[in-house]
């Protein structure tokens, strides 16, 4: 790379290039907390120390995966690349509201996978999960003001996007495009950053104050002071459950575009879907938190109360998830790469949604709680859902991105191995935590009888190794040398695919569209007269140079 | 009445207003917790 090239990037306020930036990022986080995942399956496949015979190596092995995965690569993936790239491309813009913002955004967001990366060679690494609960936090020889900071540059760079992207949705939608126009994504990806820009700040002040207990002597959290350790974890879970809609809801989004261009079907139930299902899982989301402290000595009525709203959020999500399958009915239905992986979403977010009712039940999960069964639950729902929908929505965009395909044999085999993987590793991950077997434990020596169980997990794990690593090369080889993909693939009628050319240049648009209030991005009943409907209609328009 | 460039909406507040606007949401969300713990403990 020359340092030209370097420079361009570098410099870059291009909301395409910047999503590429967000997404080399956070596939590099991905990528090493994965090796973390295999790290500790592991050190779980036998009984008595496999790997290390240190639990603090374990311990930061656990808060490296959890944390990286979480906070730089499910967020900045689907808020920061997948937002950057398509949102304004979808609603017409050329760029975002603030694109100097925007690249300050992923300036901290690049400061902070750094020094993520760099807590494996510091001296005293963090050591305290993602969650970094008191009083262990306050109290460990590991580096908590390491993880604090770098939670700090990461929220900083999120509500940096969330500003910058609900200011682009309101004021540079393209003329005529009226809010019930918009691509779900686009509305899923609003509400994900309303969720950002509310939740995100909550979560920075109760590190601080962590930080202030650690190091300047305040008691906050301190028990021994008269602080209260359940403050931190109601403040820690008050962002970090609408956290999981923050993941989950662009990742419906995606999801969405693909049933729809595939089905060439219109959304079913657009406005329950939006109004009911999007707005309605961001009404309840702040409500719910305390179902992650059922056992944590919370009272009665704030357990019941929350109770009631964690099995009540099910409803909007149900609507959603009824719209994705009404979508598909009756359709012909495209079956790609992108596909596949849309539709095993459908059978993941069953999965973790089923075994989310007992954990929501507080009679139940006093059984349940810090058991492998809850690690099992949310990696259906959150990890593999989320990322799941991402690796079709890479596929589905990916001739947008590169002017190439992506399909083939070694997509195809990549897949087979993600979904056959995740099952062989999480089901025998229910089946032990049922049974009583403890999360986040470095040995198990008192419960031999699961010992093969976890040997299978390790098994499974390493077949979605594998088949990350033939994904990964699959993309890597193709965005040089795939087939070349002619100007809309799939015959969307979204605009990034319509009016927008592959590859697109700095601009976005070489016409820019104006629509009127009979263009849908999912007008495929009639797709001349939605064609018809907008400025630039017949699509050779679109494949002109960009200027 | 002002024109707007790109979305054709005369009456809404210029961009900036509106990000300070969202800053300050985040902001008094950010000062609200120190101030409900200096105010109520914890």
């Amino acid at each position: 790379m020359s340092m030209q090239t370097f420079k361009e990037w570098f410099f870059t306020t291009d909301h395409k290039r910047i999503g590429i930036m967000y997404l080399i990022g956070s596939m590099t986080a991905f990528v090493v907390a994965g090796m973390m995942a295999l790290l500790i399956r592991l050190e779980q496949s036998q009984l008595g120390p496999t790997i290390t015979d240190n639990p603090n190596e374990y311990n930061q092995w656990l808060y490296f995966h959890g944390a990286a995965m979480v906070l730089a690569f499910l967020i900045p993936g689907l808020t920061g690349f997948f937002a950057n790239y398509f949102l304004p491309l979808m609603i017409g813009a050329q760029d975002v509201a603030f694109p100097r913002i925007n690249a300050f955004s992923i300036w901290l967001f690049y400061g902070a996978i750094i020094l993520a990366l760099l807590s494996f060679v510091i001296p005293d690494p963090p050591d305290i999960m993602w969650t970094g609960y008191p009083p262990y936090s306050i109290t460990t020889m590991g580096n908590t003001a390491y993880y604090v900071f770098t939670l700090h540059l990461l929220g900083f760079s999120s509500v940096l996007g969330a500003v910058n992207f609900l200011v682009t949705v309101i004021y540079m939608r393209a003329p005529g495009i009226g809010w019930n126009q918009l691509n779900i994504f686009t509305w899923t990806t609003v509400a994900a950053f309303v969720l950002q820009l509310v939740f995100i700040p909550v979560l920075a002040s109760a590190v601080t104050m962590l930080l202030f207990d650690k190091y300047l002597g305040t008691n906050f959290f301190n028990p021994e002071a008269g602080g209260d350790v359940l403050l931190y974890q109601n403040l820690f879970w008050f962002y970090s459950h609408p956290a999981v809609y923050v993941i989950f809801l662009p990742a419906v989004g995606i999801l969405f575009e693909i049933f729809t261009t595939m089905c060439k079907n219109r959304v079913f139930n657009y406005k329950a879907c939006v109004y009911g299902g999007v707005w309605g899982i961001v009404g309840i989301s702040g409500f719910v938190w305390v179902h992650h402290l059922y056992v944590s000595g919370m009272p009665d009525w704030l357990r019941i109360g929350q109770m009631v709203t964690t099995l009540l959020i099910s409803v909007p999500v149900g609507l959603m998830v009824m719209s994705m399958w009404g979508t598909l009915y009756k359709a012909a239905i495209t079956f790609n790469t992108g596909m596949l992986y849309a539709i095993s979403c459908l059978f993941l977010v069953l999965s973790g949604g089923l075994t989310g009712i007992p954990l929501a039940l507080t009679a139940i999960t006093v059984h349940l709680s810090e058991t492998s069964f809850v690690h099992a639950h949310f990696h259906f729902i959150m990890a593999m859902f989320s990322a799941f929908a991402m690796f079709g929505g890479i596929y589905y965009w990916f001739p947008k991105m590169f002017g190439r395909y992506a399909d083939g044999k070694w997509a195809t085999t990549g897949f087979i191995l993600n979904i056959v993987g995740v099952h062989v590793t999480f089901i025998p991950l229910f089946i032990i935590g049922a049974q009583g077997m403890p999360r986040r434990y470095w040995d198990y020596q008192m419960f031999p009888q699961f010992e093969p169980y976890h040997q299978v997990a390790t098994l499974g794990a390493f077949m979605v190794a594998a088949g990350m690593s033939v994904t990964i090369l699959n993309w890597i080889v193709c965005a040089f040398k795939g087939k070349v993909a002619p100007e809309n693939p799939w015959k969307s009628c979204s605009l990034e695919w319509t009016h927008a050319p592959n590859c697109p240049q700095a601009g976005n648009f070489p016409n820019p569209p104006t629509v009127t209030a009979d263009w849908s991005p999912y007008g495929y009943a009639d797709r001349e007269a939605n064609l018809k409907a907008t400025t630039d209609p017949g699509f050779p328009g679109a494949a002109k140079p960009a200027e | 009445m002002r024109e707007h460039a790109m979305s054709e909406k005369p009456n809404l507040p210029s961009k900036t207003k509106v990000a300070l606007l969202l800053v300050a949401i985040a902001l008094a969300a950010y000062i609200g917790v120190y101030v409900r713990v200096y105010f109520f403990g914890p």
